[in-house]
């Protein structure tokens, strides 16, 4: 977890405890049980076919569209490591359709973009796009807005807050290799975005390309960002 | 086999050392897990309780190889809920007041009264990762929602957190 002198650490140290007389009648509620039966095993078909899926070096998702969620947070700024981009939108004709696309297990779900290739050496120009978040947390329809979507290589997707402490480097996915900014492209209308990104020297392996979007702070969803699920990457040798 | 696997399988077989250790080491987290949910100390106190019962009995639902933390977690997050549906008669859960008595005073009351004053979601999803240290990947399974969503929650409760604190510093 990030950020252990702040308020998450404070919160570890202060948040309230059972009382003592409140665990003492539970515990004895609980083990006064009778016998229980037997645990079973997991299902493992589930996880051997996502590990064939990574060892293939396929994308890290199937790509499905479903009517969805959204999500945003709060502000981040950026680090150092540029690197060139274009971009390219689709204007907005009255509301955007409401989009996101469900990954192969069927339990997760966000407006992640897709890469144009999924492998490929350092240097590799890759091209990425995707529909833009429309709806807020509640679900209720506020539009693409007009965020800044920033790229980065090799975040750890779990601890993405990371990269919005000042106090502390980002949290690379795989350790030993840095986490790189990609660069960062303005929206500026359009229901989806398109932005192309190099990638840097990194050593061979795979990657995963987390994608961050701050809003500005006059939007309905102002000073927030929303986090999409990451693509990987293959960073091959030469 | 883990030491989850093994306290697990002790206890599906009627243990009563097994269970008593399965409690001793997760009860506080299934405590703080209905805690984030009510905001309050008694109904925590009842979720936990009955989410722990409920775990016992339910031993054959429980995945081997799969951490036990999350499981009781999640039982206890549903009770919570449960239990808070069930007394929407009441006001608002306010964990400020019904933390008093066991927090101490200064800055730890405020962080505390601010914790209290989040929306319920981003509240479960703090307490979740950053006091219990589930991975935001484990916290929407707890909580049964998708990654990006308990992120935000997170992101936007943590901004929160340091706003309500910066004012009251101000």
């Amino acid at each position: 977890m990030p950020d252990e002198n702040g308020i998450e650490h404070e919160l570890r140290e202060q948040y309230p405890q059972p009382s003592a007389a409140a665990t003492a009648d539970a515990r004895a509620a609980v083990t006064a049980l009778g016998r229980p039966t037997r645990p079973r095993r997991r299902r493992f078909v589930a996880l051997a076919l996502a590990v064939t899926a990574v060892a293939a070096g396929a994308a890290a998702e199937i790509l499905v569209v479903h009517e969805g969620t959204t999500k945003a947070r709060a502000g981040i700024p950026s680090f150092d490591v540029a690197a060139t981009y274009s971009t390219t939108g689709t204007q907005a004709q009255g509301q955007c359709p409401v989009l996101y696309h469900k990954t192969s297990d069927g339990t997760s779900h966000s407006y992640f973009p897709v890469l144009s290739d999924s492998a490929g050496p350092a240097g590799s120009t890759v091209r990425i796009s995707a529909p833009l978040p429309v709806l807020d947390e509640a679900g209720h329809y506020v539009g693409p807005g007009n965020p800044d979507i920033t790229a980065y290589l090799n975040l750890d997707f779990a601890q993405w807050d990371s990269v919005i402490r000042s106090n502390e480097a980002p949290v690379p996915s795989v350790a030993g290799a840095p986490v790189d900014d990609l660069g960062t492209h303005h929206v500026a209308g359009g229901c989806n975005f398109q932005m192309q990104v190099t990638i840097p020297s990194v050593p061979p392996g795979t990657y995963p390309i987390v994608f961050l979007y701050r809003y500005p702070g006059t939007e309905p969803n102002g000073g927030s960002t929303f986090d999409a699920i990451p693509e990987h990457f293959q960073v091959t040798a030469g | 086999m883990s030491a989850d696997d093994e306290l697990v399988a002790a206890a599906a077989a009627g243990s009563p050392a097994a269970t008593g250790a399965l409690f001793d080491t997760y009860w506080l987290v299934a405590w703080r897990a209905a805690h984030a949910v009510t905001g309050r100390a008694d109904l925590a106190d009842d979720a936990a309780q009955d989410a722990f019962v409920k775990a016992m009995q339910s031993l054959g639902k429980f995945e081997q190889g799969r951490p036990f933390a999350p499981w009781i977690a999640r039982i206890a997050v549903n009770r919570a809920r449960d239990l808070l549906r069930s007394e929407r008669r009441r006001p608002t859960a306010r964990l400020d007041e019904d933390a008093a008595e066991a927090r101490p005073p200064g800055g730890a009351a405020q962080l505390l009264a601010a914790i209290a004053a989040l929306p319920n979601d981003r509240r479960e999803a703090v307490v979740l990762h950053h006091v219990l240290g589930f991975t935001v990947g484990e916290v929407a399974e707890i909580v049964d929602a998708p990654e990006g969503t308990v992120a935000s929650r997170l992101g936007r409760g943590i901004a929160q957190l340091r706003q309500t604190m910066e004012a009251e510093h101000a």
